[in-house]
Formats: structure tokens, C-alpha cells, sequence
């Protein structure tokens, strides 16, 4: 298990998911890691973070399937934006049929549930080190 | 169908899954930190709720194979239909906070008949279940009453419908009022409801308008007529082939 460290990282991860305790204790999770978080419960409410922010997120961490605005949806309205365009989208799904059956949206990672809090914080790391470098 | 529903039956296993295998790294964290009760008791509670939701999965699946198989018995007794909807109204009252659903229970006085007392749990659970989660934050009214020798309840939202070309499959196996893209869900849900119902000698039937909302009405006669489905398959064969 890779050591919990604060790594005071200063853009948040914008974590979009319908489950409230996935969506929480994933929440709590990265904010033990050191990042700042910020909880979205679909699309919908992602993009209007986005609309509205001062600070971009560093990165998404996206479900697929959700009510509302589900994952594709999002991702159709957040690439037609240049800027928002820029962040990387890590899809965290449960269905290994999503995988093959993106619809052309363009995501930096697929991670498959159930998710393991190490495989996400060295993602998210290399995802931050290369956006400093 | 057999490969979309064992799709559809995986994602819905996992995600309850996830959200445990989450809480148990939460937990290991919380034990390297010291956490507070309070902490640790927030993180049971979640736990323990994703162990009842892969437990509800698990029994929906066990409903369809005894179903298949005709194995689907009653076990009847006198009960008060009003207190059993009352029970069921205050055990979702978190998922309801959750959906940010009102439940509003008309409760005209007891009502009393000859039934099961899980599987009509069952079957208010998966209705009251399905209006919170399509209910779209809006109010649920629930309706007990006597009517001649039936026992009458009606669930109604006013949250996203279905549309009219879904409506007639609804108590199909397998069959969604939504899209998969939008709510998860195994299908089976509205099929083992409309079933038990039968087994009780009752009817089931639904009113919807896309946007505005559904109604679903029960009818549960009070007597002891039912008919279990293992004779109504030898009645009819292949009814749940």
C-alpha cells in the first residue's frame, strides 16, 4: 500500500459520481492524500462547477452511468469547451461493456469498480507531476 | 438477453462492491489516524447499508430462479396493511432524506386481510423503492384503504414517468421503464412484484405520464384465495418459462 501523504495539491479532483457513498468516501479518501475535493452527483452539477469555479480542476474522476447528465453526456458538453477540455477525465465505471463503448469521448484512463484508493492516487500523481512539469 | 442481463447483473453487484471496498480502506486509514466513534460509526453505517443493498440483489436474483422454477410459496397470516406500509414507510426514511422525497401516508384507519407479511414488504419496498429513486425529489403520496373485500394501495410520484411505449413490458422480466445510462437497476424488480401479487390472488396496474409522474395501485383481496404459482404454472405451462 502506497504511504497516505499530504501532498498539498492546490487544484482540486472533481469527483462525479451518483453513489453517495462511493461518491463521499471517495472524497475522503483523496482529502486524506492530500487533495483538495470537490463532489459532484452528475453530470449536470460537474458541469456547472465548471461553469461557475475560479480553479479548474487538476483532474475528473467520472461515472458513466448516472441519472440527470449521465458520464458521456458530460463528457460530449465538457470537450467543447477548449479549457475544460484540457483536464484530464478518468472514467471509474462498473460495467466492463463501457470500455468498448465510449461513444468517442475522449478520456485520459479507464478504471474499473471495485476501485483501489492506491491505483487512484498513483493515477491522479502521475496526472498532477506531468501538468508541473 | 441472457448476456445483457448478466452485464446489467455485474454492474450492479460491483457497485455496492466498490462502495464497500472504499469503506474498508476508509477504515484501514481511520485505524492508522485513531479516528473518532463518531468517524467510525459513520463508516459502519455506510457498510452496512451497502451489505443490505448486495443482500436485496442477491434475494431478487434468488425471487427470479425460485420463480422460474415455480418454488415461489406463501406463508399467510391475519395482518394490518396499514401498519405493515407504515413500517415500510419509516425504514426508507433515510433514502428518502437522500432523494430529497417527501412521503406523504393517507392512513384511513387498519386494514386487515390474509397475507404474507415479507413478500408484501417486499412489494411496498420495491414500489416506495422505485418512486424515490424516480420520483426526481419531489413529494410521494401513499394510499391504504378497504374497498368491499379487497385492501386497495396506491403509491404516486410526480418525478420522470415512462413513456407509453415502455408502460405495457414494465412487469416483464428483464424490462426497464428507463434507460441503463441513466439508472441502474437488474429489471427485476416490477416482475417479482406483479408476481407475489398474482400468488396473492390480487392485481397490479400503473398509470404514467412522462415528465409528470406514475401511480401504481395495488389490489390485495382480504381473503385467502391465493393462488400459488406453482399451480398456476401447471395451469398454464410455460407461464414463467
Amino acid at each position: 500500500m502506497i504511504p497516505m501523504t499530504q501532498e498539498r495539491e492546490t487544484r482540486p479532483v472533481l469527483v462525479v459520481e451518483d453513489d453517495v457513498d462511493i461518491r463521499t468516501v471517495l472524497g475522503e479518501l483523496l482529502e486524506i492524500s492530500g487533495y483538495p475535493v470537490v463532489l459532484a452527483s452528475s453530470g449536470s452539477e460537474a458541469l456547472d462547477h465548471l461553469r461557475t469555479t475560479k480553479q479548474l480542476p487538476g483532474a475528473i474522476l467520472l461515472d458513466l452511468m448516472m441519472p440527470v447528465m449521465n458520464g458521456w453526456e458530460f463528457c460530449a458538453e465538457q470537450q467543447k469547451h477548449a479549457e475544460w477540455a484540457e483536464i484530464p477525465v478518468v472514467v471509474i465505471s462498473a460495467s466492463d461493456r463501457n470500455r468498448t463503448n465510449l461513444d468517442g469521448i475522449k478520456i485520459h484512463a479507464y478504471l474499473r469498480k471495485p476501485l483501489e484508493i492506491d491505483s487512484i492516487r498513483k493515477l491522479l500523481g502521475d496526472i498532477y507531476t506531468s501538468a508541473t512539469a | 438477453v441472457r448476456d445483457e442481463f448478466l452485464s446489467i447483473a455485474a454492474h450492479e453487484l460491483r457497485t455496492p462492491l466498490t462502495a464497500l471496498a472504499l469503506l474498508m480502506q476508509r477504515m484501514q486509514v481511520a485505524s492508522d489516524y485513531i479516528a473518532s466513534n463518531q468517524d467510525s460509526k459513520r463508516v459502519q453505517t455506510r457498510a452496512l447499508r451497502q451489505v443490505q443493498r448486495l443482500t436485496a440483489l442477491v434475494d431478487s436474483l434468488l425471487d427470479v430462479s425460485r420463480l422460474a422454477s415455480g418454488k415461489l410459496s406463501l406463508d399467510l397470516e391475519r395482518l394490518d396493511l396499514v401498519e405493515i406500509t407504515r413500517d415500510v414507510v419509516n425504514r426508507l426514511c433515510e433514502e428518502a432524506l437522500q432523494a430529497k422525497c417527501t412521503i406523504e401516508f393517507d392512513d384511513k384507519g387498519a386494514v386487515f386481510g390474509q397475507w404474507d407479511r415479507l413478500r408484501v414488504e417486499q412489494v411496498l419496498t420495491n414500489l416506495l423503492g422505485n418512486a424515490l429513486k424516480y420520483g426526481a425529489g419531489k413529494p410521494i403520496e401513499v394510499q391504504v384503504e378497504g374497498v368491499d373485500k379487497n385492501a386497495i394501495f396506491r403509491i404516486r410520484d410526480h418525478g420522470i414517468g415512462i413513456e407509453p411505449d415502455r408502460l405495457p413490458h414494465i412487469f416483464e422480466r428483464f424490462e426497464r421503464g428507463v434507460t441503463s445510462r441513466a439508472y441502474g437497476g437488474l429489471g427485476l424488480g416490477l416482475y417479482i412484484t406483479r408476481q407475489i401479487v398474482d400468488a396473492h390472488g390480487g392485481d397490479i396496474a400503473v398509470e404514467s405520464v412522462p415528465g409528470a409522474g406514475s401511480t401504481f395501485q395495488v389490489m390485495l383481496p382480504a381473503e385467502n384465495k391465493a393462488i400459488l404459482p406453482i399451480e398456476r404454472a401447471r395451469m398454464s405451462p410455460g407461464a414463467f418459462a
